[in-house]
């Protein structure tokens, strides 16, 4: 198999990587600007990189404890919805009821609602019971707007998994939930896997909800950073370097389990 | 029966977290409750706030720009997607490596994508901007591109299409990969040229990807709001101000939350409707 690439679709290959790469070096560059060089009127490109806006904002000024509620946040959400949501899943793809139809489209049709359709009303629900501001209040926020997500996506490989196993298993004696765990789970891990991670970066992006339902101390990371644009001015090395801080457990995340995202989208999507 | 307990949890969590919320802003649609003006506060009204959602000017221009805004970000999207697609459809060494480069801007939270483009694209010291400006396509570095009504808007979209073309690149190119080859190889024996090759096999065996790519693609950009938010907050006046923010104002600026509960509701009415309608498109697309 030919594998260089000719001139004309290695150019445009090139340029495609450039437009999507670029902006984002171009704010990691910055942040690493010494003053002098980030406010020069013609955008500088040689200096000397400099580490003090990321220390400066994640230990002086304390927002290394946004990253630990980001990263409890979307651990939290992780582990609720997939408590929840796989044993939804094996259910719905083992068992046959009336009306199954009909409730996989409600699993489906709320995942599909805009963020504000489940912060709001959310929000005077939690605002009765206490839970404003509360990293339990928004870990369950992301388990409700991702479970339908985590539900067709792992059941739609648990469904490729044969019932031949499943009768196999039976006749040893095997209770549902012994199977579920032993047999079906190890052997839909990649599944599991990719929509863990598609489940975690959703929490450690989301905005909207962790606008809505937490605050001050409890914030996650996303939400701290427009806090520091301000009308009487604006750290742009801090807020580059917090933004880049943001992006890189995401782009590893990426990165590393990039082959298994690609499985778990078509894979599972186009059943 | 022990079935059942499967599924217990899930749909006592569903009741708790959808079905009880969503009750009581459907109660709240029809009363007047305004936290911040301690008169309202919950008095049963009616329909008068459906009838003032049918009436007021903000809303129906709130959809327009929404509508318009869904249409146009996902037309370039799939356009430069599917062109991405077809240029990376070659297996090269360095392959898998690009890929998972490319797809980053998908990765980025929207709050860190509008960031990055606030910081390029802002007035006197937006590195961007100085290039934009160097190369004519924009008046002056003094420009500011958010706070110019109809820039405002069209600005956003790209900014979205940057961050959610390599997505599209992503899903069409595994889509690409999958296809047969023997209508390709007989096409070429029958002597078509790369265009009628395209148009005539490419795109008919591609339909149900495209058909995902562009369901998924609608369906999330429904849900818009951080860019929206960090960088115009409704934009000009209300030039950008797409639905999600619009009830976003309403309710936690205004905090009416009785009309906003009637927006909200609107908004869920719609996503749902869309979410269906392209859910019966995509089942006939893929029976055809």
């Amino acid at each position: 198999m030919n594998k260089r690439l000719s001139l004309p679709r290695g150019f445009g290959i090139l340029l495609i990587l450039a437009i999507f790469i670029v902006p984002y070096v171009t704010v990691l560059i910055t942040s690493l600007k010494p003053m002098e060089a980030m406010f020069a009127t013609k955008p500088v490109w040689m200096f000397r990189p400099v580490l003090e806006y990321y220390f400066d904002i994640l230990i002086q000024k304390g927002y290394y404890r946004f990253i630990i509620n980001s990263f409890v946040t979307a651990i939290g959400t992780l582990s609720l919805s997939f408590a929840i949501g796989i044993p939804m899943a094996y259910a719905f793809s083992r068992f046959r009821f009336f009306g199954l139809r009909k409730f996989k489209l409600f699993v489906l049709l709320t995942c599909m609602a805009p963020p504000i359709g489940i912060a709001f009303p959310l929000y005077f629900v939690f605002a009765r019971i206490g839970l404003v501001g509360t990293h339990i209040g928004l870990i369950i926020a992301h388990t409700g707007i991702n479970l339908g997500l985590v539900v067709l996506v792992v059941e739609s490989f648990m469904s490729g998994i044969p019932k031949e196993m499943d009768e196999a298993a039976m006749i040893e004696g095997a209770g549902a939930l012994t199977m579920l765990v032993k047999i079906i789970l190890p052997l839909a891990k990649p599944g599991l896997v990719a929509t863990g991670v598609l489940v975690f970066i959703f929490s450690w992006n989301e905005f909207l909800a962790a606008l809505v339902l937490t605050h001050g101390g409890n914030s996650t990371l996303p939400i701290v950073i427009p806090a520091l644009i301000t009308h009487t001015g604006t750290l742009w090395g801090q807020v580059t370097a917090l933004c880049i801080v943001s992006t890189i457990p995401v782009i590893v995340l990426a990165i590393f389990i990039f082959k298994h995202l690609i499985r778990g989208l078509t894979f599972g999507a186009l059943k | 029966m022990r079935k059942l307990v499967f599924l217990l949890p899930a749909i006592g969590f569903l009741i708790a977290v959808i079905i009880i919320p969503y009750g009581y802003m459907i109660k709240y649609s029809f009363t007047a409750y305004n936290l911040a003006l301690p008169r309202f506060s919950g008095q049963f009204i009616g329909l008068e706030n459906y009838r003032k959602f049918l009436g007021e000017p903000a809303v129906w221009k709130s959809l327009k720009l929404t509508l318009g805004f869904c249409f146009l970000a996902v037309s370039v999207e799939f356009v430069f997607g599917l062109g991405g697609a077809i240029l990376l459809n070659k297996d090269f060494r360095a392959k898998r490596f690009i890929m998972s480069f490319i797809i980053i801007p998908s990765m980025l939270s929207p709050i860190s994508v509008a960031l990055i483009w606030r910081f390029l694209l802002m007035p006197h010291f937006g590195t961007f901007l100085y290039y934009l400006a160097r190369l004519g396509i924009v008046e002056s570095v003094d420009m500011g591109i958010f706070s110019t009504a109809g820039s405002a808007f069209y600005t956003l979209v790209l900014i979205d299409v940057w961050q959610w073309t390599p997505l599209i690149i992503l899903i069409l190119a595994a889509g690409l990969v999958s296809l047969p080859k023997e209508p390709f190889e007989a096409a070429l024996v029958d002597g078509a040229s790369a265009l009628q090759i395209f148009k005539n096999v490419t795109l008919p065996l591609l339909k149900p990807t495209i058909a995902l790519a562009i369901l998924f693609r609608l369906i999330t950009v429904l849900k818009t709001f951080d860019k929206v938010y960090l960088l115009t907050k409704g934009g000009p006046g209300s030039a950008t101000e797409i639905l999600n923010m619009y009830s976003y104002r309403i309710n936690f600026i205004r905090w009416d939350f009785g009309y906003g509960s009637t927006i909200t509701l609107f908004i869920l009415f719609i996503a749902f409707t869309a979410t269906i309608l392209l859910l019966k498109a995509i089942e006939s697309v893929k029976s055809a």
